[in-house]
């Protein structure tokens, strides 16, 4: 997992670029993982927005994962994904169906938890963040 | 057995998540022997595949092909979720 924070953005996709860059640098994803998501979101919209402020933006194992990964970036200032507020990209990345399910637990775990939510969202601290997940 | 799917844009995130919920809230509601959860993309999925369907607030509109069609505001929110296979089950 990779944990990142930083002040602000210009735009929801520098977000997600930022990110896949990170999984990019990583071997996590092939450098076509991102104009997946963008096609995406073209097609479907903001439909990865999970919960108030938290998106997850990811594509298909066939779209350059190259194994299951996660980069988490937190913005310190909330940036407009098309009319939502958004601080924290949850970029996921799978090499199937399924083998992402304890992944997609730790996420779904810290979104339905007002608490942990807010550790996060407010948390100006990588290894505060890692802690929570 | 009868099957709930959940629909997402590319059938392994928010779709997973929603699955989990209702395989939770199948438990909860003591019909888990009756129904089961599963989830796919809106690009695989067929109007035959399930029983009831769940989707989210932002996909409503291209999964509206879709017979017996739950939409989310929160796609995360149980308390929601529940209410509405709960309105569907009885209904």
């Amino acid at each position: 997992m990779f944990i990142e924070v930083i002040d602000k953005v210009n735009n929801y996709e520098e977000a997600i670029k930022m990110s896949c860059d990170i999984l990019e640098k990583n071997e996590v994803v092939e450098s076509r993982y991102y104009d997946a998501i963008k096609a995406k979101i073209q097609q479907y919209g903001s439909y990865f927005c999970i919960a108030d402020g938290i998106c997850m933006p990811h594509a298909r194992p066939e779209d350059g994962a190259l194994k299951e990964g996660l980069c988490v970036l937190k913005l310190n200032n909330p940036v407009d994904f098309n009319g939502k507020l958004i601080n924290v990209f949850f970029t996921l990345s799978a090499k199937d169906n399924e083998s992402h399910l304890g992944l997609l637990k730790k996420i779904a775990d810290v979104c339905m938890n007002k608490d942990k939510l807010n550790i996060i969202k407010n948390s100006k601290n990588k290894e505060e963040i890692m802690e929570v997940l | 057995m009868k099957k709930i799917m959940a629909v997402c844009g590319s059938g392994l995130g928010s779709s997973f998540m929603v699955e989990m919920n209702i395989t939770e809230v199948l438990n909860e509601l003591g019909v888990s022997d009756q129904y089961e959860a599963s989830h796919t993309s809106l690009a695989d999925v067929t109007s035959g595949d399930a029983d009831i369907f769940v989707t989210g607030l932002d996909l409503a509109d291209s999964a509206s092909h879709l017979p017996n069609l739950i939409v989310l505001n929160s796609l995360l929110d149980k308390e929601e979720l529940k209410e509405k296979i709960q309105e569907k089950i009885n209904g």
